[in-house]
């Protein structure tokens, strides 16, 4: 447990331990938390220096701060091209996230830039590949429609169980469609319901709604539980103010 | 490395002037004396002060905080040393919460409810959750009675209602006075009874520091709210710029109320769920909440099984799951909506001029309202009804209020399967018009682009008979031109049934819209028409929120359904302004997140073409339609609102009869609106559906 000092030497040790974290930051270099703690702080407060701190830091090629740049950047419409470049130096520094930022960008286009979902697929599939669950979520989509690459359920099912497995909660629910319907998978109806569960557990609003809507009537697989139905959709309810844009 | 003497005199000096002044040095204890305390949590209470369920307005014996202070009362009996602290998401969660803030906001002399059921609870502390913030910055702080010291943000003048115990928030700052909005933290000075080494009870002074975090995605969540206003730090920054100052201040013991799960990946400032992170910042004890689970498991007979969640932590993590102690600190999480009541007990012993914490003492409960015996709720402490009786009382009388419009038709589900629209229209005309009004009104430079393309909606008869034959939406039964009926507050939500839906809107190709209304046509059985005996045109209501009824303004858009046919081939006839669909058409269709998430498996609506996420619920956009119908022209008309039959039956006669189950009884309303497919009021069946026999070949 917690071992106590006097406070003076409490004090001493905090006024060393704060002298050294200085020091640090000059000499080497900053963790990845403290890049993305600048990243907090230019984005939150639009804090000037903390922005000129992490294109220093991105013209060091730290990827981490190239990614936190280009994130800052993304917010503005006119920095778009400088957004996509930063993404891509960082992603091929070997920054997951970004290669999943570059992906984004390009499935969706703006005004002015067509979609490019083929050219996202790229991207997606390296983040996904080091275990980056929404690149693999949204690779898996690809396969799954169409969009970008050949259509193929295999290959959408396997991409949404990498996203899964990642505790990825929209690919759970997406993969218990397709474990129900044996869509690219051996139909498995257990798994599909393990699956929903899992959404559900993990606050997907279409998984909640689904298996409150489940166990109200109740199935095979989960006895009819009204209590818990209403539960689900009381939780659901009270956490739309923030589950609107989190997934 | 060299030390800087000079710039560690100055850091000294800036140390002294914050924290220096403050501390005492505790009073003589003799080296051995025991102390043992209790540390209470609750967390997520959402506004659940009653056992009650203002959905179904009935009583809910599962929740509240009338049962949570029962709870208390028993383990403040068990543990006379004890301090009571709160995790936050207080104030928001049910109709009650939301009243107070929204639809009729406190005065600064009032204290919201849940708050002045705390008082009288004698609560020590309290943290803030994410949802404290949902209704806006101005609210939370004349609530809380707090100067957030943000500009263009005031605190009404005068002292507010609010928790008469202390708040703090250790990882929020303003972005313009760059200091913490909450004090970061404070130390509630105790006297507990102690036992010294020869026996005797002696009274001894403790200082309990307690500190604060909620997720940083607070800014993506109520972003209007906190954009430009507030930023957060990363939970264990923010501990390590503290923690050592309420030491240094005199803190015996560090309690971290972290609104935030236990996420033992690699640490970033960023993460939802950093409580794991803060074991390793000096602290003591961790009180955490957000994800409304128990932990540890529950001690009581028939307590349920651990959360998977927990199960699946790796050994390295060191989450001791049936103990409670992660990293080695006793940790607790009391689930939600007061069903719950955390208490880590504690011994300290005085060692070497300072209190240390027996680790092999210290036990960690999880306690539900199910403890004495596994089976008996507690019951209410009765001292809670009367503090908020009022404020209940008003809330269940405001569902019953006037909304502000009245209806000249009846608004029903009973022959929603057979086109009627009336229950369906008026959501499908409130969500498209939320849409365009959002595209035109975005300064998205992609979203305003949308502007050219259609906007459709579609709804579905939620209350259609899922739950037997009683359970069909039916607003202002018996309403006419002649005897229009006035809405209530209460009616949005009959039309629109789930409180829990936002609304999205997707962008599809013309044909996504196929597939999405072969996916509806699904729940219709296949019928024959050479079959002589008994066929069910909806075989099951099960899954009844799953048929999608599309409408364009004017009733634009139109569509048959021709029912012998196999499932995904049914649709013929779609055509948008007179012309055929065809498959690359641009629509734009306005509906809920749970279809447009994926919901109900329509081919290509998974979430990937969600172009509008709204943090609107669908009921309050039909609610606020609704409420601008009135003030424009005082109702809703049938001609406006509810006889914009966008689809249709591919006409067929049948050799025997086709039937449609639904509520016993109207027949009548069948006939007066319109619906001649219904043609007569058969038999009940054996679950009290009466069998309407519909010809299809009207």
């Amino acid at each position: 447990m917690q071992v106590k000092n006097y406070p003076g030497v409490a004090l001493i040790g905090l006024l060393a331990g704060v002298f050294l974290f200085g020091c640090q930051l000059q000499q080497e270099k900053p963790t990845s938390a403290q890049i993305e703690t600048m990243g907090m702080k230019a984005m939150q407060q639009a804090d000037a220096s903390a922005e000129r701190k992490l294109m220093s830091w991105s013209a060091q090629n730290m990827p981490v701060a190239q990614r936190e740049l280009g994130l800052l950047y993304q917010t503005r419409p006119g920095q778009r091209a400088q957004s996509l470049m930063l993404f891509e130096q960082a992603a091929r520094g070997g920054d997951v996230d970004a290669a999943y930022q570059l992906g984004e960008m390009l499935r969706v286009g703006v005004v002015g830039v067509t979609a490019a979902p083929a050219a996202a697929a790229t991207w997606y599939e390296m983040a996904a590949r080091q275990h980056h669950a929404r690149a693999a979520l949204m690779l898996g989509m690809l396969y799954k429609n169409g969009d970008g690459v050949a259509r193929d359920d295999a290959q959408a099912a396997q991409w949404l169980k990498v996203a899964s497995d990642l505790g990825n909660p929209h690919a759970m629910f997406l993969l218990s469609y397709i474990y129900r319907d044996g869509r690219g998978v051996a139909q498995d109806s257990a798994q599909a319901r393990h699956l929903l569960e899992e959404a559900a557990e993990h606050e997907y609003p279409p998984a909640i709604q689904e298996l409150a809507m489940t166990v109200q009537l109740g199935d095979a697989l989960s006895p009819k539980d009204e209590r818990r139905a209403g539960y689900l959709l009381k939780e659901a309810a009270e956490h739309r103010h923030n589950n609107w844009n989190r997934f | 490395m060299k030390l800087n003497l000079v710039m560690l005199a100055a850091m000294t000096a800036a140390g002294l002037v914050g924290c220096g002044g403050d501390y005492t040095p505790p009073p003589a204890v003799a080296e051995g004396t025991t102390v043992t305390l209790a540390l209470m949590e609750t967390t997520d209470i959402h506004a659940n002060v009653m056992s009650y369920n203002y959905y179904s307005l009935a009583e809910d014996t599962s929740l509240g905080l009338e049962r949570t202070s029962t709870l208390v009362t028993a383990a403040r009996a068990e543990n006379p040393n004890n301090v009571l602290l709160d995790d936050g998401d207080v104030i928001q969660g049910t109709l009650l919460g939301d009243m107070q803030a929204v639809t009729k906001p406190i005065a600064c002399t009032d204290t919201m409810a849940v708050h002045k059921v705390m008082n009288a609870m004698k609560y020590d502390g309290g943290g803030f959750g994410n949802h404290e913030f949902n209704y806006g910055l101005p609210l939370l702080s004349q609530i809380t009675n707090t100067d957030f010291g943000i500009p263009g943000v005031a605190k009404p003048s005068g002292t507010c209602g609010a928790p008469a115990f202390p708040l703090v928030l250790t990882n929020v700052t303003g972005v313009a006075s760059n200091k913490p909005i909450v004090q970061p933290y404070t130390l509630l000075p105790r006297t507990f009874t102690a036992t010294k080494p020869d026996g005797s009870k002696v009274d001894v002074k403790l200082n309990i520091g307690i500190m604060s975090f909620v997720p940083p995605q607070i800014l993506d969540w109520d972003q209007k709210n906190l954009a430009g206003k507030v930023a957060v730090t990363g939970v264990q920054e923010a501990a390590k710029q503290y923690v050592p100052e309420m030491r240094t201040k005199g803190a015996d013991l560090v309690v971290a109320l972290s609104h935030g799960g236990l996420d033992p990946s690699a640490y970033s400032p960023k993460m939802e769920n950093g409580s794991y992170h803060l074991t390793s910042t000096g602290i003591d004890a961790l009180l955490i909440g957000h994800s409304h689970l128990i932990f540890p498991k529950g001690k009581e007979t028939g307590a349920p099984a651990l959360d998977p969640s927990f199960a699946a932590f790796p050994a390295s993590a060191k989450i001791d799951a049936v103990n409670g102690f992660v990293n080695g600190v006793p940790t607790v999480m009391a689930q939600s909506w007061g069903r719950r009541l955390g208490i880590i007990k504690m011994t300290l012993v005085f060692t070497g001029g300072k209190w240390v914490v027996q680790q092999d003492k210290t036990s960690v409960e999880s306690r539900g309202f199910k403890y004495t015996d596994g089976t008996t709720i507690v019951k209410a402490d009765p001292a809670i009804a009367p503090i908020v009786a009022s404020e209940h009382a008003a809330t269940i009388a405001y569902a019953k209020q006037p909304l502000g419009v009245s209806t000249d038709f009846e608004m029903s589900a009973y022959f929603s399967l057979v086109g009627d629209v009336s229950a369906i229209q008026l959501v499908n005309q409130a969500q498209l018009d939320y849409v365009k009004k959002f595209i035109a009104a975005s300064t998205d430079a992609t979203i305003a682009s949308y502007k050219n393309i259609p906007v459709i909606s579609c709804s579905a008869p939620f209350k259609a008979g899922r739950n037997g034959p009683s359970d069909f939406t039916d607003v202002a039964p018996g309403a006419s031109a002649a005897a229009p009926v006035g809405l209530q507050v209460r009616n949005p939500g009959d039309l629109y049934l789930y409180s829990n839906n936002n609304l999205q809107a997707v962008k599809i190709k013309g044909s996504d819209l196929k597939a999405w209304l072969e996916t509806a046509a699904k729940q219709f059985g296949q019928i024959d028409p050479a079959k002589t005996t008994e066929q069910d045109l909806v075989p099951s209501y099960g899954t009844i929120y799953n048929y999608d009824v599309f409408y364009a303004e004017n009733n634009a858009l139109t569509y048959q359904i021709d029912v012998t046919k196999p499932v995904g081939s049914r649709i013929v006839n779609l055509t948008y302004l007179g012309k055929a669909v065809a498959d690359g058409d641009d629509f734009i269709v306005a509906t809920n997140d749970y279809r447009a998430g994926g919901g109900g498996a329509v081919p290509g609506i998974d979430g990937s073409k969600t172009i509008i996420k709204s943090p609107d619920a669908n009921q309050t956009v039909v609610s606020n339609y609704l409420t601008a119908q009135g003030a424009a022209s005082g109702k809703v008309t049938l001609a406006g609102n509810g006889s914009a039959r966008s689809w249709s039956f591919v006409k067929v006669a049948t050799a025997g009869p086709v039937i449609l189950r639904s509520a016993p009884g109207h027949l009548a309303l069948a006939k007066s609106s319109g619906i001649t497919a219904v043609t007569a009021e058969g038999a009940l069946d054996a679950s009290g559906f009466a069998k309407y026999a519909i010809d299809l070949s009207k």
